[in-house]
Order: C-alpha cells, then structure tokens, then sequence
C-alpha cells in the first residue's frame, strides 16, 4: 500500500481528496460524515455574512445517458451565522484532528473585514483558509468573489490582509472566468499566498425550456448566471492547473479541481502540478462513500507503478506541457484500421471524408466483403476517426518514424529569420 | 492529392538541391512560401540560372524544405 498522504504549504492530510468547498461542506454534520467515510480533508462552504438563497438553484446537463455530466448552480454561500458555524467546524476537528479542515472565506474587499474573520476562524482551530475569489454568481454583482478574482490587484490586495494577520496556511481560490488565470495566480502569490486552489466554476446558463421558454434552472420566471462545474469542465480545469504549475513565478502548491470524479481525475491534476485534489459534484451526485472507490484505485495505480508515495506523482507531467511553438512538426501518427476488429460501421469513414483529410478508401475483397482502409501517406494524423469509432481496438494510431529530426515552429522560424537577417552563412 | 502534391514539391526541392544550389532566403505569405535557391558555386557552363525560386503550397512540403533548411544551417556552422 503506497502512502497517499499529502503537505500541502504545510496542511497535511491522510490522502490528498478533500472536499470542496460546496454544498456538501454546510454543516458539521456533512463534513464529519464525509470524514467518517474516509475523506482526507475538507474546504467547508465559504462564511462571510449570512446570505439569503432563492429556491431553485441546481440544474445538470445529461448527455446521451450520462447523468451530471456538467452541473449548474446559484446557490451563494453560508446561508448560517458565523457562530454557528464556527462551533461546528471546531467540533469537526476535535473529532477528526488528522483530517484537513480549511475555512474558505468571502468578505467585501476591506482590509478590516478580513482582518476581522480570519481572526475569529482561526481562533477555532483550522488548519488553513481558502480565500474564495472564485464564485462567479450573486456575490460577484456585490463585489466579491470573481469580481475581486478577476483583478489582480485586487487578487494581491486582499491576500496581502489576510496574510497581514493569519497564522495558518492561506490558499487562493481562483475564479477560470478570466482570459489568462496565470495573471491572478501570480497576483496571488505576490499577495503572499501559500497555495493556490483552482478553478472555481464557469459562468453558465444551462438551457432554456423550449415549452415556456424560461431559463433553466428559474426562479418565478427569471434566471441568472450561474457556475458551471462537474466532469465536463475537467479539461478546462486540468489546462489552468497545468499552466499555473508550470509558470516560473507561480511557485506555491496547487489544489487542484474542476471535474475530478475518480481516482484518475485526481492522478491526472496531480501529475500536472497539483498537490491535492477537491471534490464536490461528484459527491452531489453520487454521495460522500465514492472516496472508498477514489482511495482504493489510487493505491492500486501507485502500487502497479511501484511508487511508494502519491506526492511522487505531483508535477510529474508538467514539463511534458509546453507551447505550440515547441511541438515537433516532423512527428507523424497515422490511422490504421483492424479489419478483424472493424465492424464497418463507416463512422471513421464519414468523419474522416466530411470533416477532415478524406483518407480513408471503402474497398471491397476478392470475397466481395467491404472493408475499410487508411492511405497512410495522406492520413495527417488528425485521431479523429479513432475518436468517432464505436469499437475499442478497430483503429490504431500509430507512430510513422520520420526522415528528418525533430523540428519545432520556433526553430524553423528561426531559421528563416536567421536566412532573412544573413546571419548565418549557409553555403 | 495531398500526398501527391508533397511528392512533387519535394521533388522539385530535391533537384535543385542536386543541382548545387542552397537556399538563399525564404519568404512566406498567403499562398505560400518561396523559397530562393541560389547556385553555391557559378555554373560556367551557363546552363544552370544563378537564381532558382520554387513556390511551395503543400503543407509537408513545407515542412520538409525547412527541415532541410535547418540542416543546411548545421552544416554550414
């Protein structure tokens, strides 16, 4: 059994899944179910002032008999008294000392008004704070959440209070609803940050009911943005953590999440850079027990690749990441389809002819048997006939070896320019 | 053709290149790239042009006078 337990800027937990900030962090309750079903460590549901809700707040797009495959939703943050929270979360780490329990905190932009909570919350005992510049619906129109999240100044500003006084680790959530999230990162770290935590949820309008043309979800008749989150913004996720990792000025831990939904998800955002990972629509869906499943195929995944540790896996991956200008123009794969497995459904071969390089010839054998076949040397590569095929193993991408070595953008660039500016004698 | 295409444009880079030329400069806009070949050394004969310029279209073609371009480069070094 590998040893999955994570430091985090000095928080440490038992594993590295914890749960997000969310719905399933309200109450004291939840949180110590979770960690009675094995949970590492817990971001509970953002204090500030108590808010008011409305009724109606989540909505989820299926998609071909995918349940939640993105979730949507308006609800703000703790709708409690701070007390009351505050009682519970200490309760929660009296019982459960080796778990990770992080306060994510919202206030107005007011150096007095973060002084202030972190002080109360820290005095109860939580391991870190996570400050919530993320949340990109209601508290955003009055001034917070991604409102302060999408200014780096303000990003800096506001770390910069909150470190003035705090005595545990502070993490900065970011908000993905901005072009470049690295600029908020660095603000963050420049702020003083111990972490990162990313990325909160997009801004999202799931529908609209086509019988009475309301917005989905709506409250009396009317909508509003919402946040966008589950397995379907894990690319969108896994991109930002990857970019923040990799940055040579964004150098505090990360904690990632946006779509983690199993064991994978979690070796995925840990091998681009992320510490931990945090977990919420997954649980909304399918309830606190899923960490038994996340717990053990981790272990099975570090023990088959004989790691002793899952914080080996962290960054593992980032320097695998790079620009555009950096990939190798002369590497070429190309599509090979197995007669034996292909059940000539012609998907590879509509794909390919109406939507990319029309490599693919319908032929027929000596038998009078169809069957299909690649021109590999007009096949660029593109995957998408592997992408669009029903069955596992009918086609292969495979490596063609090249004449020529490996040969970037940035250097063939370079070495026209050189050509144009003489440079080299090249005789 | 796409692969047709490449075959014939390599072609076309590889006979100059046979010929004793190298390339000289290379200029890119919407329809391409051309790419100025000049002889290394004078053909006395007066068969051979001092100055050969092929349009290049194909995409692989392009890719492989530049990979050629940079070993040019290295050789030179």
């Amino acid at each position: 059994m590998a040893d999955l337990s994570i430091n985090l800027a000095g928080i440490k937990s038992p594993n590295p899944f914890w749960l997000a900030s969310a719905p399933p962090t309200n109450s004291g309750y939840q949180v110590q179910r979770a960690f009675e079903a094995g949970w590492g460590g817990a971001v509970w549901k953002t204090l500030g002032e108590p808010i008011l809700n409305v009724s109606s707040r989540f909505a989820a797009v299926s998609f071909n008999g995918q349940r939640v495959a993105g979730f949507n939703n308006i609800e703000l943050i703790t709708d409690r008294p701070l007390e009351v929270n505050l009682k519970e979360i200490y309760e929660t780490k009296k019982r459960f000392p080796d778990r990770a329990l992080v306060a994510s905190l919202m206030v107005e932009p007011k150096r007095e008004k973060w002084h202030e909570i972190v002080k109360r919350v820290e005095d109860v005992g939580v391991d870190g704070l996570e400050l919530n510049f993320g949340c990109p619906h209601g508290m955003a129109e009055r001034g917070m959440g991604s409102a302060s999240g999408q200014v780096p100044e303000l990003v800096e500003k506001q770390t910069y209070w909150v470190k003035e006084v705090a005595q545990t680790p502070v993490i900065v959530k970011l908000t993905p609803n901005i072009t470049d999230i690295t600029a908020t990162a660095e603000a963050a770290v420049q702020g003083g940050a111990d972490a990162i935590s990313m990325i909160n949820t997009i801004n999202s309008l799931m529908g609209v009911d086509l019988d009475t043309w309301n917005t989905i979800p709506h409250v009396a008749g009317k909508g509003a943005h919402g946040g966008y989150c589950g397995p379907a913004v894990k690319p969108i996720a896994l991109n930002m953590v990857a970019e923040c990792a990799r940055h040579p000025r964004i150098n505090v831990p990360i904690s990632g999440m946006g779509g983690v939904s199993s064991w994978r998800e979690a070796a995925e955002f840990m091998l681009m850079g992320a510490t931990g990972v945090q977990v919420c629509t997954a649980v909304m869906h399918h309830g606190f027990r899923i960490i038994e499943d996340m717990i053990e195929g981790l272990n099975h995944y570090l023990d088959e690749k004989g790691i002793a540790s899952v914080m080996d896996l962290v960054g593992k991956s980032v320097h695998k990441y790079s620009d555009w200008g950096n990939l190798d123009l002369n590497y070429k794969v190309a599509a090979r389809i197995n007669t034996d497995v292909c059940i000539n459904c012609n998907k590879c071969y509509i794909a390919c002819e109406d939507a990319s390089h029309q490599c693919i010839d319908r032929l027929t054998d000596e038998n009078g048997k169809e069957y299909l076949k690649v021109r590999e040397d007009d096949c660029v590569g593109c995957n998408l006939c592997s992408i669009v095929c029903p069955v596992d193993g009918a086609i292969d991408m495979v490596e063609i070896p090249s004449e020529h070595p490996p040969m970037t953008w940035n250097e063939r660039q370079a070495a026209i320019g050189a050509l144009a500016s003489c440079n080299v004698d090249v005789k | 053709m796409s692969y047709q295409e490449f075959l014939e444009e390599r072609d076309q880079i590889d006979y100059l290149i046979q010929q004793g030329y190298y390339m000289k400069n290379v200029n890119e806009n919407l329809s391409g790239a051309f790419v100025e070949f000049e002889l290394k050394e004078p053909d006395l004969s007066g068969k051979k042009s001092f100055t050969e310029t092929l349009h290049i279209k194909n995409a692989d073609a392009r890719k492989y006078f530049s990979s050629l371009l940079i070993q040019q480069m290295k050789q030179a070094q």
